[in-house]
């Protein structure tokens, strides 16, 4: 049996994923002894699959690119955002087409309508600092960027910053916030990332689950 | 302070470091390699000169005159500049292996270390085809890896006739975005440029990951017109060889073969070779080079996650002489008697 381990993102994106291996044949084995478990097992149902011994780890979002960089996941699902921003050296193989958001600047309602209002030296909240940074200094424009681990929305409402920059899905909860969106930096959706060096070793695991979308 | 990136190394670790090294070293020495020393400090032009891409890793000083001196970043090019040097009075082929650190003021993202311990072999003076160079020394990968007992390892080679094919056929533009999406593991972007540069199709499509090396070598023979008849005989002497066309060698340091090792569930590579035959030419001397290098602390950890660590490292049994009523000389002689037995000798307390 050869082991594959698949980094999942836990939160809003776990269930599509559960759902791309599901219909590829292999399920997460999410009964009630393995709820709380952070490893859960592949449940093989797909007969391509059966010299595979598949275990997913569910970590944080931002978390997927550094267990796959370092070879602790062999493959791993999360936004194209959080590849970007994490800079971390990994294939970037599938895009697969859900968990559909943009990257955006969000101003307070009315405060400023478009990047070129910014005042100098303005201050940015964001779980994106990477990103951010390349944003700016690609349109010359100097900004403080301050990194933030959730609840970006709350920053500018606190004057701890003047805009954030954050993934934007329904706009929901930036408008519940009294925020809106200004520019959308780029559009993204969740993807299938894999280590450099497992993926040479797992190069057939990775063409069967191609195979199996395409049946 | 607690600096990034420094490590020190206690008895028990350097241990391990030189049993591994050992092994490797006993190899090359059996093929006639020859160990060669060359300083820490360089000329920054050194590196500059060779391989650009390591001039921001660089640890760089200014001496009393000005001169700008810096941390050899790698073994090739100091040695590359030495052996040109003193090319006049140096029989070629020339086998050289090394056992040295390197330093880079940023590691790689998965590793902070800012002192790399190398051990590596430089093949002077022979054409790839000659003496069966680029045969000798893909069989001393193969040979190091079975010296530390691996098993699930490969060794992933390309050539770098195809890429510059592409550049050729796609001109520097495209064929540079294609590169570059490559090297930063990009492949979604590589796959959409290749719905339009249908030539690209023949390094990277799903439909090739599970291609033997000889398919491969006959679709790229055919797509792009090359002739691999050598560097097919090359990849069919091991199935732990394996063709990767759509890796990306350094080009402006490459000029053959170039290649990695990997190990299963390691997550970055623990050596990297290849041809570079202009090297010589940038210190003035027209002579072909290959070589390869292993990165002692990642191949020491990979070892030590497949338990293969203890096969390696022996130690000879120690033997306790207390301290007693003896004289110095008869202590002395009790040593002499253990080590002529092959044991090791600790005095020690009552």
């Amino acid at each position: 049996m050869q082991k594959v381990k698949i980094a999942l993102s836990k939160g809003g994106l776990l269930g599509g994923a559960v759902d791309f291996f599901k219909a590829r044949g292999i399920e997460l084995d999410d009964n009630e002894a393995n709820k709380r478990k952070l490893i859960k097992k592949g449940i093989v149902t797909n007969p391509e699959f059966k010299d595979y011994d598949v275990e997913f780890l569910l970590v944080r979002g931002h978390d997927v690119p550094v267990y796959v960089e370092h070879g602790a996941a062999d493959f791993g699902i999360v936004g194209l955002d959080v590849v970007l921003d994490s800079q971390a050296k990994v294939h970037t193989l599938l895009d697969l087409d859900y968990g559909h958001c943009d990257l955006c600047v969000c101003s307070i309602q009315g405060n400023y309508k478009s990047i070129a209002e910014l005042p100098s030296y303005a201050r940015i909240a964001t779980t994106f600092p990477n990103l951010s940074k390349e944003f700016f200094t690609k349109r010359g424009l100097e900004v403080e960027i301050i990194k933030l681990y959730g609840s970006v929305e709350l920053a500018p409402l606190t004057d701890l910053t003047d805009i954030i920059i954050d993934l934007v899905a329904t706009g929901k909860t930036l408008k519940e916030n009294g925020l809106e969106p200004i520019h959308t930096i780029m559009h993204c959706t969740s993807h299938l990332i894999a280590n450099p060096s497992s993926f040479e070793f797992n190069k057939e695991f990775f063409a069967k689950l191609q195979q199996a979308a395409l049946v | 302070m607690v600096f990034r990136g420094l490590k020190t190394w206690l008895p028990s670790d350097v241990r391990k470091q030189l049993a591994v090294k050992g092994k490797l070293i006993d190899l090359y020495e059996r093929w006639s390699y020859e160990p060669i020393v060359v300083q820490s400090l360089v000329d920054l032009d050194v590196i500059q000169k060779a391989n650009k891409k390591f001039t921001n890793k660089t640890f760089t000083f200014l001496d009393k005159d000005g001169e700008t001196l810096a941390l050899r970043t790698e073994l090739t090019q100091p040695i590359a500049k030495a052996i040109a040097g003193r090319a006049q009075e140096l029989e070629f082929p020339l086998k050289l292996y090394y056992n040295a650190s390197v330093y880079r003021y940023k590691g790689s993202s998965t590793d902070e270390s800012r002192e790399i311990q190398q051990v590596g072999i430089e093949y002077i003076g022979a054409k790839a085809t000659e003496n069966y160079s680029d045969f000798e020394v893909i069989q001393l990968l193969l040979d190091s890896a079975n010296e530390l007992n691996l098993e699930d390892f490969q060794i992933s080679i390309t050539e770098t006739k195809i890429w510059n094919k592409l550049y050729e056929a796609l001109g520097k533009e495209i064929a540079d975005k294609a590169y570059n999406y490559l090297l930063n593991g990009d492949f979604l972007s590589f796959e959409k440029l290749s719905d339009e540069y249908k030539i690209l199709k023949s390094i990277y499509s799903p439909d090739l990951l599970m291609k033997s090396n000889s398919e491969l070598v006959e679709i790229l023979e055919k797509e792009l017109g090359i002739d691999l008849a050598d560097f097919k005989n090359l990849v069919s002497i091991s199935d732990k060889i394996k063709f990767i066309p759509y890796e990306c060698p350094d080009l402006e340091l490459y000029t053959g073969i170039h290649f990695k090792v990997l190990i299963k569930d390691e997550g970055n590579h623990i050596a990297m070779g290849g041809r570079y035959d202009k090297l010589y030419e940038s210190f003035g001397e027209d002579l072909p080079a290959i070589g390869f290098a292993f990165y002692v602390p990642r191949l020491i950890s990979a070892l030590a996650n497949l338990n293969l660590l203890d096969q390696i490292t022996e130690s000879s049994q120690k033997v306790e002489l207390k301290d007693s009523s003896k004289s110095w000389a008869e202590i002395y002689e009790e040593a002499k008697g253990q080590f002529k037995e092959g044991k090791k000798v600790l005095i020690c307390k009552k």
